[in-house]
C-alpha cells in the first residue's frame, strides 16, 4: 500500500533568503486574514475540532481500493469512499482534489466487521446471579475499555461489537454496543442501553431459586410482562421490561434448542415483542416457523469443526426470510471467528453476499444501529475494514480499519513484521 | 401370605410347582400318552387341523388324523387347542446365578457347576412354553466356559440335562474394561499357546513313549512332535487347554483303545454386538479351525454387516431386541432396521431369543416370532426360529424342535394359535411327563385374580 | 470475485430457495421418522382423500366391512361401505387393511429423559425409557447399569450434550417446576418440545394425539396439555391447558431430597431439600392448598405454613368450582383411598391417573364415579416404576375388571414405546380378559371423552378429524402394524 502523491506535506523545503523573507510576509498577510474571518466566523462553527494531527477527522480524506461491499453484501469494483467529519460522504464517482487520499492496491473496502454476540474486554463475569430477572444491569459497567482483547480484535477487523451478558439468567440486563476504537484513540462504549437480553439455556435453570424448569421459565416470563402492564414492578424494572413489552425496546433471547425458538415466537406474536433470537442448532426444524415473528436470528458462533446442520443454519434462515447475523463468540473464539463463521456458513450453502452482510449490516440493525454503522453508504459513519481481498476470502488480511473516519490501525507491510498473518 | 416376605412366598410357591411337578416324577411315567383332538403344528412338516400324538416312553411314538390309541394310553383331549413342539431357547445366561466370570478367558469353566435348578426363571420357561434352554455364560467375557442344553423340570442338574455341553463360549466384542485390540490380541495370544501347548505336550509323550520302551531318543524336536501327536491321552491335557484343544479339533487317544481318536469336537457360540466384531469373528474361526461349527450371536447393529455374514454362512442367533434404532447425531433422524427381516433375506439360518424381561409381550418367544411374521418373515420361518433351527444349531435336531416320531416329547399345548397374542400355555409336556398345567398355576393366577385380593378391600377410612 | 459469478449467483438464489424449501419440507418430515408423503409431487395436498381398507372400525358402531372413509379438509367426510368417492379425490386403497380412528394416549410422558443442568441427578430418578434410548443410541453400550452414567449422558461429547438439548433428548421436558408443591399456575406445554423424536415414534405407534401428563415431583403440579404428534406446528397443541395433576403416594416424596439432616451431613438448602417428606405431608399440602384458596375465595388471606404461591390461588379456585379439572395419580390402595377422600372433603371431581391397584378399590371407585386413565400393564415393574415400591402388586387383569364394574376408564402406554406403546397396551389387556372392542374404545373414544373432545377425535363419524391409522390386519394382533397414519386429512407416515 501506499499513500498518494497529493498529500500535502509540511515538511520545510530548502529555499532562498530572499524567497523565505518573501514567504514571512506573505504567511503573516495570511495570517492575519484568517484570524479575522475566523475571529467573526469562530461563534458560528460550533465547539472546536479534535487535536490536531495529520489524519485528522476534520480533514476530507478519501479511501480508495480496487472493490467495496456494497450495502446489498455484493463485492463491486472501484471502491473509493469519500470521508468528512468521520462520516461517508461519497461512495464512488470522482475524487475530489485537495484531499487526502489513502489507496489500497488490491485491497477490498469493507464495513466495519460488527460481532454482535460477544463477552470482549470484560472485567469480571458477564452474568449478574442475583436474581432470575434483572433489567437493570447492563453489561457496559462490566467493559474494560483498556483490555488487550479489543486491539486483537481490532487488528481482525472487527470495529463494533456488542456485549452481551450471560445466558444464565431469564432476563440478564442490557446488551452494550461498544467500539474496539475510536478517533479519540481508545476503545469505547456507543451505548449501554441496548437491547433486553433474555435466555432460555439450560443454565437459567438453578435449584436454589426460581426457575427450576422451562415451564416456570415461561411462566414467570409472561407474568412480568404481564406485571408491567399492571404497574406493580418497582420504577426502574418497569421502564425497561414496560419498553420490552410494549415493543418499544428490542429483546434478544437465547434459545438454545427448537423448542425454546418456538417458544420464543410464541411470545412474540403473544405479546407483541421486538425479538430477536439467538439460535443454530435446530435450525432445519424451525426455519419456516418464524415468519414474522421476530427480527432477526444470530447464528452461530460456527467454526471449523461445525457440524453440518449448525452450518447451514444461517442459510436455512436466509432463505425464509429472517435476518441473519453470525456471531463470533469472541473471545471465546480466536479474533478470526467471525470471519470463519461466514466462510463456513458460505460453504454450508449461504449465499456470500448474505454472508457478507450477516457480519456487517445485520448485526447492525440488530444492535438497533442499522442506521448509523455497518454498511458503505452515504450519510453512515466511517467504520471500515480494507481487506486485501474478499472478506469473505480467509486468505485475505487486514490491511488498514478506519473508525469514525479515522485510520486506528494499519497492518505491517511484510507478513513477518507483527504477530498478525 | 401377606406376612411373608416375597422371596418366601416365592420360593413356597417354587417349591409347591416343583413338588407338583415331581408328582409326576415320583412313580414312574405313564409309558404311554396321547394328546387328542388338538391341531397339530409339526413345524417340519404341513398342520394337521384335528389329530393325536400318540407318545411312548419320553419319545414321540406317532402323530396324525387318525392314530390308534392304545387301551392303557394316559388319553388328554386337547380338542380346540394347538398343539405345537416345545420351544428351545438357543443361548442364553439366565439359570446361572452370574452371567460371567470375573476374569477374562475361563475356557475350563462348565455351566453345570452353576446351574440353580430353584431359579425363578426355569418356572417361567415352563410358563412360555420353552422346554429346552441352552444355557451359556454371559457375553462379558473372551473366552468363557461350557454350555449345557437342560430342561426347566428337574431337582437336579443332571436330572434337567438333556445334552452335556458341546458349545464353548467366545466373544469378539471386547468385554466390560477391555478394547477391541486387548480382546482381539488376547483372544489371538490364546489360541498361540495352545498350539505351543500341543506341540509341547506331543514332544513329552513321545519321550515318555521312548522311555517306556527302553528306547533313545534320536530325532530332533520337529520330528518327536509329530511322532507324538498321536500319542496324547485325554489325561495329558490340563483342564486350562482342554476346551480349546477340543474347540480346535485336536486329536486325543482314549484310554485303551488303538488309534487316536478324537474328543467331540466342540462348537462355539460367537458373540458378536457391533458389525465390526464379526469379521474378527470370521477370521479368528477359519484360521483356528473351528469355523465350521461356530454360531454367531449377534447385536443389532450387526446389519450392517450382512455382506460378511452372508459369506460366513453361518447359522446366526438374533439378539434379544429385534428392532434396532438408531439416533443419527447430525440429522437427528432415527434409522429402524428389523434385524429379523435383513437376516432373512441374505438367507442365513438364524435362531430368536425371547426378549427382554422387563417387556411383558417381548419375553414370549412365540411374540419374538410373531414380530418376524409382522415385518415379512414368513410364518413358517419364524416359527422354526424358536423350535427347529435351535435344534439343529444345537447338534440335537435328531431329538428336539418338531414333532416328528422318534423325537423327544416335548410337546406344548396352546390355547389357540401360538401366534395369536391371546393364546396362552395351557400345558406342557417334557419328555412324556406332563410339566406344567396353568389352571394349577399358583403363581400365575395370583397375577389374574378378580376381586381385591387378599381380603385387604377395606373402606376408605 | 468477479462480477458475471456474482449476477449469476444473485439470479439463482431464488430457484435454490424454491428448491431448498421443498427440501426444507421433506427433511422435517423424514428427521419426524417419516417417508415421503403420498402426495409429495404434487406439492400442493388435495382437498379430498378416499381411503379404502378391508374393514373399518368406526368406533361409533358396528365394523365396517370394505369400508371407505372420505375426508374432506382435514375433516371426515362421510364412512361407509357403498360410499361415492368424489370425482378428483385422491385414493388410497389398503385392501387389507384395517382402519381404526388415531389413537388417543391419555397420560402420555414424552422425552422422559434425564433432564440437564441444574436439577441434575435427582435422587431415584432414572427413568425406564433412558436405558432403551441409550441403548438403541450407543449399540455398544451394555445393558447392565452400573455403567458410569456420566460417560454414556454425552454419547459424543460435546455434540452429545448439544443433541440432548435439542431434537434428541431434551432437557426439562415434561419435568415438573420445582420451585414449589403447588405449581398449577405451570403448565407442561411450556416445557415441551415440540420437535422431539419421541412424537415420531408415538406416531409410528399409531398415537395420533396425546395427553402430556406433567411429571409427578409436586404434589399439585402443572397443568398438561393436548398435542396432535404430527401436523403443522402452529396446529399441534389442541389445549394448552388441561387439567390440574396432583400427586398422592411416594413420588413427591422421592423427588425431594431430605431436610432433617444437619448441615454438613446432608445437602446443602436447595428447592429438592423441601417437604414433604412423608405421605401425611403430602395429604397436608395438598390440603392446604385447596383450604387456602378457598380461604382466598371467601376474602380471608391466607397464611400459616406451607400457604401455596399467590400465583397458585386463583387456579385452584378454579378448580373448587369445577371449572377447571383436576388428575390425581395414585399407585397404591391407600393411596387412591386418600385421593378419595381428599376430594370428598373439597366436593372435587378428578380423574385417577395409573391406578396400579386400583382392582382392591373397585367398589370405592365405582361409588365416587371416578374415571381412570388406567396403564401401563406390567407383570414387574421397570425403570422409574419398579424403583418405587408403589408397583409391586400389578395386576394383569384389571382394565377387565374395570370395565366389569362400569368404571370409566381409559388405557395409557405413559412413557413406554414400541412393543410396549398403546396399541400392545391394549393388546395384553384383551388378553388378559377384556372385551376387544372395549379395549379399541379405551384407547379410541374413551380417552377422547376423558380430554372433552367426543365426537371431535377417536371416532370416524362425519365432523370428526380427519385422524386415522390403517393397521397392516386387526390392530391388536401381534402380527399388525400401522401402514399409514392420517392426521389433520394430511398423510404423516407411510410404511414403506
Amino acid at each position: 500500500m501506499s499513500t498518494s502523491v497529493d498529500e500535502r506535506s509540511t515538511v520545510p523545503m530548502a529555499m532562498s533568503e530572499a524567497e523565505r523573507r518573501a514567504m514571512q510576509s506573505d504567511r503573516i498577510r495570511r495570517i492575519a486574514c484568517v484570524g479575522l474571518i475566523a475571529a467573526l466566523m469562530l461563534p458560528a462553527m460550533g465547539w472546536a475540532q479534535a487535536a490536531s494531527s495529520p489524519t485528522s477527522a476534520q480533514v476530507v480524506r478519501v479511501v480508495e481500493a480496487n472493490a467495496y461491499v456494497t450495502p446489498e453484501g455484493k463485492l463491486r469494483r472501484s471502491g473509493r469512499v469519500v470521508i468528512e467529519n468521520g462520516v461517508i460522504v461519497q461512495v464512488g464517482g470522482e475524487r475530489p482534489a485537495g484531499t487526502v487520499v489513502d489507496g489500497y492496491e488490491g485491497g477490498v473496502l469493507c464495513p466495519g466487521l460488527i460481532d454482535c454476540h460477544t463477552g470482549l474486554g470484560v472485567l469480571g463475569p458477564l452474568g449478574e446471579h442475583a436474581a432470575a430477572v434483572q433489567p437493570r444491569v447492563r453489561a457496559r459497567d462490566a467493559f474494560n475499555r483498556y483490555s488487550w482483547q479489543l486491539r486483537a480484535a481490532l487488528e481482525a477487523g472487527i470495529t463494533t461489537f456488542g456485549l452481551v451478558p450471560d445466558d444464565e439468567n431469564l432476563v440478564g440486563g442490557r446488551v452494550a454496543v461498544c467500539q474496539t476504537a475510536s478517533p479519540e484513540g481508545g476503545a469505547r462504549a456507543l451505548t449501554d442501553g441496548g437491547p433486553l437480553k433474555l435466555s432460555l439455556a439450560p443454565g437459567v435453570f438453578k435449584v436454589d431459586r426460581e426457575p427450576t424448569s422451562r415451564s416456570a421459565a415461561l411462566g414467570m416470563l409472561r407474568e412480568k410482562l404481564e406485571a408491567v402492564h399492571g404497574g406493580s414492578n418497582s420504577s426502574a424494572e418497569r421502564d425497561a421490561l414496560r419498553a420490552f413489552a410494549e415493543g418499544r425496546l428490542a429483546g434478544w433471547l437465547t434459545a438454545p434448542s427448537g423448542a425454546d425458538v418456538l417458544a420464543g415466537v410464541q411470545l412474540a406474536d403473544e405479546y407483541g415483542l421486538r425479538l430477536t433470537l439467538i439460535h443454530t442448532h435446530d435450525a432445519r426444524l424451525v426455519a419456516g416457523e418464524l415468519g414474522d415473528a421476530v427480527e432477526g436470528v444470530v447464528v452461530g458462533p460456527l467454526g471449523m469443526m461445525a457440524e453440518r446442520r449448525d452450518a447451514e443454519a444461517a442459510k436455512r434462515f436466509v432463505e425464509a426470510g429472517v435476518p441473519v447475523a453470525l456471531a463470533g463468540g469472541l473471545p471465546h473464539q480466536p479474533a478470526d471467528s467471525l470471519r470463519i463463521g461466514a466462510c463456513v456458513a458460505t460453504r454450508a450453502g449461504l449465499p456470500r453476499a448474505a454472508a457478507r452482510r450477516a457480519i456487517t449490516s445485520e448485526p447492525a440493525k440488530l444492535l438497533g444501529l442499522g442506521k448509523w454503522i455497518g454498511t458503505i453508504e452515504k450519510g453512515y459513519q466511517a467504520d471500515l475494514v480494507v481487506f486485501s481481498g474478499d472478506p469473505l476470502d480467509l486468505r485475505s488480511r487486514v490491511l488498514a480499519v478506519y473508525v469514525g473516519g479515522c485510520r486506528v490501525y494499519v497492518a505491517p507491510a511484510t507478513a513477518t513484521q507483527g504477530d498478525r498473518p | 401370605m401377606t406376612g411373608c416376605s416375597k422371596y418366601g412366598s416365592a420360593m413356597g410357591l417354587m417349591v409347591a410347582v416343583v413338588l407338583a411337578v415331581a408328582d409326576g416324577m415320583a412313580g414312574p411315567p405313564p409309558e404311554r400318552v396321547a394328546l387328542t383332538g388338538g391341531r397339530i403344528i409339526p413345524v417340519n412338516s404341513a398342520p394337521i387341523a384335528k389329530g393325536t400324538v400318540l407318545i411312548e416312553r419320553g419319545k414321540i411314538k406317532s402323530v396324525g388324523p387318525a392314530v390308534e390309541i392304545p387301551y392303557d394310553a394316559r388319553v388328554f383331549d386337547v380338542s380346540g387347542k394347538v398343539i405345537f413342539p416345545g420351544i428351545i431357547n438357543v443361548h442364553t445366561w439366565r439359570g446361572l446365578d452370574r452371567a460371567n466370570e470375573a476374569r477374562p478367558v475361563t475356557p475350563q469353566l462348565d455351566v453345570y457347576d452353576a446351574i440353580d435348578p430353584s431359579q425363578l426363571f426355569f418356572e417361567d420357561c415352563l410358563r412360555l412354553g420353552v422346554t429346552a434352554v441352552h444355557v451359556m455364560p454371559g457375553n462379558d467375557t473372551v473366552i468363557g466356559g461350557l454350555g449345557q442344553v437342560v430342561r426347566p423340570i428337574g431337582l437336579t442338574v443332571p436330572a434337567m440335562t438333556i445334552a452335556p455341553g458341546e458349545h464353548l463360549k467366545l466373544s469378539t466384542t471386547p468385554r466390560r474394561g477391555f478394547d477391541h485390540m486387548v480382546q482381539m490380541a488376547t483372544l489371538r495370544e490364546r489360541f498361540l499357546e495352545l498350539g505351543d501347548y500341543a506341540e509341547r505336550l506331543a514332544e513329552r509323550r513321545y519321550e515318555e513313549k521312548l522311555k517306556e520302551d527302553g528306547k533313545e531318543l534320536d530325532v530332533g524336536p520337529a520330528e518327536a512332535r509329530k511322532r507324538g501327536r498321536s500319542l496324547i491321552r485325554a489325561e495329558d491335557v490340563d483342564d486350562e487347554h482342554r476346551n480349546l484343544l477340543r474347540l480346535c479339533g485336536g486329536r486325543v487317544r482314549v484310554a485303551g483303545k488303538e488309534g487316536a481318536s478324537l474328543f467331540k469336537p466342540l462348537g462355539v457360540f460367537v458373540h458378536c454386538n457391533r458389525a465390526m466384531d464379526v469379521g474378527p469373528a470370521v477370521e479368528l474361526a477359519k484360521r483356528n479351525g473351528f469355523f465350521d461349527r461356530t454360531i454367531l450371536v449377534l447385536g443389532g447393529e450387526c446389519t450392517k454387516a450382512v455382506g460378511e455374514l452372508k459369506r460366513a454362512a453361518r447359522p446366526v442367533v438374533l439378539p434379544q431386541r429385534l428392532m434396532y434404532r438408531e439416533t443419527d447425531l447430525h440429522t437427528g433422524e432415527v434409522r429402524e432396521t428389523f434385524v429379523p427381516t435383513a437376516i432373512f433375506e441374505a438367507g442365513l439360518m438364524f435362531a430368536l431369543v425371547p426378549g427382554p424381561d422387563d417387556s411383558y409381550a417381548e419375553r414370549m418367544p412365540t411374540y419374538q416370532a410373531a414380530l418376524c411374521v409382522r415385518h415379512g418373515v414368513p410364518r413358517d420361518v419364524a416359527l422354526r426360529a424358536i423350535t427347529l433351527t435351535p435344534a439343529r444349531m444345537l447338534g440335537l435336531e435328531k431329538r428336539l424342535g418338531s414333532i416328528e416320531p422318534e423325537k423327544d416329547a416335548n410337546l406344548v399345548v396352546f390355547s389357540g394359535d401360538p401366534l395369536d397374542f391371546n393364546s396362552v400355555v395351557e400345558r406342557v409336556f417334557i419328555d412324556g411327563i406332563p410339566a406344567y398345567e396353568r389352571a394349577k398355576d399358583v403363581r400365575l393366577q395370583r397375577l389374574l385374580t378378580s376381586g381385591p385380593g387378599e381380603g385387604e378391600g377395606g373402606s376408605k377410612e | 470475485m468477479n462480477r458475471q459469478t456474482l449476477a449469476t449467483r444473485a439470479g439463482s438464489v431464488a430457484a435454490r430457495a424454491a428448491r431448498t424449501w421443498v427440501r426444507c419440507g421433506l427433511m422435517l418430515l423424514m428427521v419426524l421418522g417419516l417417508s415421503l408423503p403420498v402426495s409429495a409431487e404434487g406439492g400442493e395436498p388435495p382437498g379430498v382423500i378416499a381411503v379404502k381398507a378391508g374393514r373399518v372400525h368406526t368406533m361409533t358402531g358396528d365394523a365396517i366391512d370394505h369400508g371407505v372413509v372420505i375426508i374432506r379438509d382435514g375433516v371426515i367426510e362421510v364412512v361407509g361401505r357403498d360410499v361415492e368417492i368424489p370425482a378428483g379425490a385422491e385414493v388410497i386403497e389398503l385392501p387389507d387393511g384395517v382402519i381404526t380412528p388415531g389413537l388417543i394416549d391419555a397420560c402420555c410422558m414424552v422425552d422422559f429423559g434425564i433432564p440437564e443442568g441444574a436439577t441434575g441427578w435427582l435422587h431415584g430418578a432414572k427413568p425406564y425409557s433412558f436405558w432403551r434410548a441409550l441403548s438403541e443410541i450407543q449399540p455398544e453400550a451394555p445393558d447392565a447399569p452400573s455403567i458410569s452414567v456420566l460417560d454414556r449422558e454425552f454419547p459424543a461429547g460435546p455434540v452429545g450434550a448439544v443433541e440432548k438439548l435439542t431434537a434428541g433428548q431434551p432437557a426439562h421436558a415434561t419435568w415438573a417446576d420445582q420451585a414449589y408443591e403447588v405449581t398449577p399456575h405451570r403448565r407442561v406445554v411450556d416445557s415441551l418440545n415440540l420437535l422431539s423424536n419421541d412424537f415420531a415414534r408415538l406416531l409410528r405407534g399409531g398415537v395420533t394425539m396425546a395427553y402430556i401428563s406433567p411429571d409427578s415431583a409436586n404434589v399439585i403440579g402443572g397443568r398438561g396439555a393436548v398435542v396432535k404428534t404430527a401436523g403443522p406446528l402452529g396446529d399441534r397443541v389442541v389445549c394448552a391447558a388441561g387439567a390440574v395433576k396432583a400427586t398422592m403416594g411416594g413420588d413427591p416424596i422421592r423427588r425431594g431430597l431430605p431436610n432433617y439432616l444437619p448441615p454438613m451431613y446432608g445437602p446443602t438448602p436447595n428447592f429438592h431439600t423441601r417437604r414433604p417428606t412423608t405421605r401425611m405431608g403430602v395429604d397436608w399440602v395438598f390440603r392446604k392448598a385447596f383450604f387456602d384458596a378457598a380461604k382466598a375465595q371467601a376474602g380471608e388471606k391466607p397464611g400459616g405454613a406451607d400457604a401455596p404461591p399467590p400465583p397458585a390461588l386463583p387456579v385452584l379456585q378454579q378448580v373448587l368450582e369445577g371449572r377447571v379439572p383436576l388428575r390425581i395419580q395414585a399407585r397404591m390402595q391407600h393411596d387412591i383411598f386418600s385421593a378419595l377422600r381428599l376430594a370428598e372433603e373439597f366436593k372435587l371431581n378428578f380423574i385417577l391417573e395409573e391406578g396400579t391397584e386400583a382392582y382392591r378399590c373397585l367398589p370405592q371407585l365405582q361409588a365416587a364415579g371416578v374415571p381412570v386413565v388406567f396403564g401401563p400393564l406390567y407383570m414387574t415393574a421397570s425403570g422409574y416404576r419398579g424403583r418405587t415400591d408403589e408397583a409391586r402388586r400389578p395386576r394383569l387383569t384389571t382394565p377387565r375388571q374395570l370395565a366389569d364394574a362400569g368404571i370409566a376408564f381409559a388405557l395409557t402406554a405413559q412413557e413406554l414405546r414400541d412393543e410396549e406403546g398403546l396399541v400392545r397396551q391394549a393388546m395384553v389387556a384383551v388378553r388378559h380378559g377384556l372385551d376387544e372392542e372395549e379395549a379399541l374404545r379405551s384407547i379410541t373414544t374413551a380417552p377422547a371423552a376423558m380430554l372433552g373432545l367426543s365426537g371431535k377425535v377417536g371416532e370416524l363419524s362425519p365432523g370428526a378429524a380427519a385422524d386415522l391409522v390403517v393397521w397392516s390386519g386387526e390392530p391388536l394382533s401381534a402380527t399388525s402394524r400401522p401402514k399409514l397414519v392420517v392426521v389433520g386429512g394430511e398423510v404423516v407416515y407411510e410404511l414403506e
